[in-house]
């Protein structure tokens, strides 16, 4: 889903296939700290995610070597979680957050490189008799809530129908349009409030629930991995409360908050560890603090003093001020959690503004992406992308059609501008207004200057920006954003940005590009069943799209956080963020 | 400030009689200089004020003769000089013989025209500032002083309510409100308009103090006998302020003056630290700050920069500005 703006600051959703190559692995962070390429980003690897048996889905986790219970893990972060309502949570460090308190139908089991998804809640993935249409799954035994109670079908059925209703806002709609059949799912179903059920979900016993689906979906089982799945008891629903504390089916449960400033999780003791195949639970406490900037977040983090030496974050990444220290110091690099991340960021073209293809490829011969992300980190922002998706996608191919440098071709874009007839063209360059942003601006400014353009640098208040650039009628020509998959398929990349169709205010589609070729294309990839297939199908699709140059690809991101040498088993997860299941206090 | 002369010096009053020369009547402004002269603090401040303010103003010929100018990116268009993470490879923010003070980090800018451009910027602002605020608070100061009765009853509580005013947090409200309705969407605002903003936003609300001051001047010269004397020999209300009032507001105006200058510099960095100031790529001496502040752990240099040029600048005009009141007003209490 969207990144926000601001380097470190957050993002929706995602999966990640690409596992980092350093210090991601459970092994505590002594990584090959300070070795020969100090800055080098991890590299990306596309893996299949694959689909795990009944026999993986079993708990406990494998003990990690090293690991033990006890003792108290800090999580510091800029700010508090907007949403913890599992049918709300979009953004990846809340997402993660959800990891300790809910648990879903299924879940993504890494160990060391591999990733396999497998039952959480369920016995296993999810059987389909059907080839996609009908999904069945059954719970594990001696599933019980923070008070003893049992989890059953019918709350993972009340879970997601209330996902249906107005109130409940924010979170991904994937589970609720597939199961109507409707990308307006709310006319369809208005959520459990009216007192009424949803036909498509049945619970035939405590322990069964079936999905019926207007249309196959070979993706279901990944789908259910996202957090509308939680189940939720209807007794303990309290609607727009529930926000602030949800009912845990998880390791922990809340037990302090004060909004905005800090947050208390301890045990629940209900939760067993042999019906969890992915989560450790080591810490017997897990203390948040919010409200510090990024800056002192990661100086904090890099002195260690008191209880920060046992602590972490989800998502607040090693920044431009304090990238060059951290990496080039051995002690410091080897308490790092690094890997690619399922993120790609482009800067926008404005396709209704800037009709001609050539002016637009003339751009992205122009662009100075190199001295951009020297501006926001060097590596440790990420890796330079010339691709609409990321590698960690399922079918990703490298290709680079433009065949220019990274630091941008001044004369081939000059000679597509006179290809173009138009040796001038002014460009309207907007940007969320913060020190950074004006910074990258400066440079932008000079590289296209150089290549011919006429630049008008338009700063955007950093609050609105995503709501300026999303408006279909907006007056920018140029502008950045980002986007990752929900779960490692193309499906979640390639139709949400550049299928015209869905163009509207606040969509996702940001470039305004349409061609009804293409999303025709995708309609038929989509019905596919066989998504290694289809991961190769949606390559060609992409380099098809990449020939018409709806927007500059920019870079892959990368996800490079600090954590205390107190703790061990910090690594990036599944989404991007870094995740705290595997973690213990030494 | 007065400073003690050295025990080895000969104190000034006693030289012998015979070189004194006969004592001839010296007007208020000779008097004042001959205080200044002897005020070696003052004239030490001046002449760094005097060096910035040169530096300052004659940034652009600086900046021809030392070959470089504050916009171009250096350390990107040229390999070698910035490393991957944007920072200065050579020692001590990337100081040589080619880069004085070395490259900003990131873009790689001169830091030292980057510098001299932003004193300028800083200057300019707060003078402008510092000329329209005193013009404003004499005229408004004035007149209510003069006047009296209802006249200052009311200029009276507006400037109680100007003083009251959180002013800090009203420019960071104002300036993006006033620079959208300035400019349409797709077009940018030139340097020189939105410095005008900045202008415009400091001056709304620096005028009150200066007008409170000249008030109080103004209320206790108006009962003197003089200014009655004027008045009763039909000397028209114009003349009985320009003439005989002003010329004795002259120093409480000046010291304010020069006082507000250096307090301006810092309020138009402070601006745009706060991200409400003059922005890219107009060089400013605030967002070098913000950047250096930034910066610090890997590249102090680059903070040091433009920090220690603003303290000492703030320092010796503060000196310059108590050692002008001295001069001026050798009664007035500090």
């Amino acid at each position: 889903m969207t990144l926000r703006t601001g380097t470190t600051r957050a993002t929706l959703v995602t999966l990640v296939l690409a596992l980092g190559a350093a210090a991601c692995s459970g092994g505590g962070g002594s990584s090959d700290g300070g070795g020969p390429g100090k800055g080098a980003a991890p590299k990306a690897q596309v893996r299949a995610v694959s689909i795990g048996t009944a026999a993986e889905s079993k708990g406990p986790a494998k003990e990690l070597p090293g690991a033990k219970p006890g003792g108290t893990a800090t999580v510091l972060e800029r700010a508090d979680f907007n949403h913890l309502d599992p049918a709300r949570v979009y953004v990846s460090h809340e997402q993660t957050a959800e990891l300790l308190i809910t648990r879903q139908l299924t879940t993504y089991r890494q160990e060391g490189d591999h990733t396999t998804l497998v039952g959480d809640l369920a016995t296993d993935t999810g059987t389909s008799p059907d080839g996609g249409k009908t999904w069945t799954f059954t719970l594990k035994d001696g599933l019980k809530y923070e008070d003893g109670s049992p989890i059953t079908a019918q709350d993972v059925k009340y879970g997601i129908e209330r996902s249906f209703a107005k109130e409940i806002t924010g979170g991904p709609t994937w589970i609720q349009e597939w199961l109507v059949g409707n990308t307006d799912f709310r006319s369809v179903y208005d959520g459990p409030y009216g007192g009424r059920e949803l036909d498509a979900i049945k619970t035939p016993d405590a322990r069964t629930v079936t999905f019926t689906l207007p249309a196959p979906r070979g993706d279901f089982p990944f789908a259910v991995a996202m957090h509308t799945s939680t189940p939720v008891p209807r007794a303990k629903d309290t609607k727009l409360e529930y926000d602030k504390r949800p009912f845990s089916s998880g390791p922990y449960k809340i037990s302090g908050r004060e909004i905005d400033k800090s947050m208390t999780m301890v045990r629940n003791e209900h939760w067993d560890p042999n019906t969890d195949a992915v989560r450790h639970a080591y810490p017997d406490q897990w203390k948040f603090e919010f409200g510090a900037s990024n800056q002192q977040i990661n100086e904090r983090l890099i002195a260690a003093n008191g209880n920060d030496r046992s602590a972490m974050t989800f998502r607040v990444a090693v920044g431009r001020e304090v990238a060059q220290q951290v990496l080039t110091t051995p002690e410091l690099k080897a308490r790092t959690a690094d890997a690619a991340t399922p993120y790609t960021e482009y800067f926008e073209m404005n396709n209704r503004r800037l009709t001609n293809p050539k002016v637009r490829q003339a751009l992205i011969a122009a662009f100075p992406k190199e001295q951009v992300r020297q501006i926001l980190g060097g590596p440790a922002y990420g890796e330079f992308a010339t691709t609409l998706m990321g590698p960690t996608v399922l079918g990703f191919e490298s290709y680079d059609l433009a065949g220019v440098p990274p630091t941008g071709d001044v004369n081939k874009a000059r000679q597509l501008l006179a290809e173009a007839g138009t040796p001038n063209p002014t460009i309207t360059y907007a940007y969320s207004q913060t020190p950074m942003w004006e910074q990258v601006s400066v440079t932008i400014v000079q590289a296209l200057q150089q290549a011919g353009f006429k630049v008008v640098p338009q700063p955007i208040n950093d609050k609105s920006y995503y709501t300026e650039i999303g408006r279909m009628d907006n007056k920018y020509d140029l502008y950045w954003s980002g986007w990752g998959a929900d779960w490692p398929s193309a499906a979640t990349v390639l139709p949400a940005k550049f299928d015209g169709r869905k163009i509207m205010d606040d969509g996702s589609v940001y470039s305004l590009y349409g061609n009804p070729a293409m999303s025709t294309e995708m309609d038929r990839i989509t019905s596919m069943s066989d998504v290694v297939a289809a991961g190769k199908e949606w390559s060609n699709l992409e380099k098809r799209i990449m020939a018409d140059a709806p927007v500059v690809p920019f870079v892959y991101r990368r996800q490079l956080t600090l954590y205390g040498p107190g703790l061990g088993g910090v690594r990036v997860g599944f989404i991007g963020s870094t995740y705290p299941i595997d973690v213990w206090v030494k | 400030m007065t400073t003690l002369a050295p025990p080895t010096d000969p104190p000034v009053e006693e030289d012998p009689p015979a070189t004194r020369p006969a004592p001839t009547g010296l007007r208020p402004s000779q008097l004042a200089w001959r205080r200044f002269r002897r005020d070696r603090t003052g004239i030490a401040a001046a002449c760094v004020v005097a060096v910035f303010v040169v530096a300052g103003l004659g940034a652009p010929l600086f900046a021809k003769l030392y070959g470089k100018d504050p916009y171009t990116t250096y350390g990107q268009n040229r390999p070698g000089l910035l490393n991957e993470f944007g920072f200065p490879i050579a020692p001590n923010g990337g100081m040589s013989g080619e880069f004085w003070l070395g490259l900003e980090p990131g873009l790689g800018r001169d830091v030292l025209t980057q510098l001299l451009y932003g004193i300028r910027t800083s200057l300019l602002i707060s003078l402008a500032v510092v000329a329209v605020v005193t013009v404003l608070g004499v005229l408004v100061g004035v007149t209510a002083g003069y006047l009296g009765g209802g006249t200052d009853f009311v200029v009276g509580r507006v400037i109680d309510v100007m003083l009251s005013f959180p002013s800090t947090l009203f420019f960071i409200a104002f300036t993006p409100v006033v620079t959208s309705l300035l400019t349409e969407p797709g077009e940018q605002m030139s340097s020189v308009l939105r410095a005008g903003v900045i202008i415009a936003v400091l001056a709304a609300f620096g005028w009150a103090s200066v007008a409170r001051l000249l008030r109080g001047q103004v209320l206790s010269l108006r009962s003197r006998e003089y200014v009655e004397a004027a008045r009763v020999i039909g000397a028209s209300p114009g003349r009985v302020v320009l003439r005989e009032l002003l010329p004795n507001l002259v120093t409480p105006i000046l010291v304010s003056a020069s006082m507000a200058v250096p307090t301006y510099v810092t309020t138009e960095a402070a601006l745009s630290y706060l991200g409400v100031g003059m922005v890219e790529p107009t060089p400013d001496w605030g967002r070098m700050l913000l950047k250096g502040a930034e910066v610090y752990k890997t590249d102090i240099t680059y903070m040091c920069v433009p920090g220690i040029s603003m303290l000492v600048f703030v320092v010796a005009f503060n000196l310059l500005g108590d050692s002008v009141r001295d001069a001026l007003d050798p009664k007035s209490d500090r």
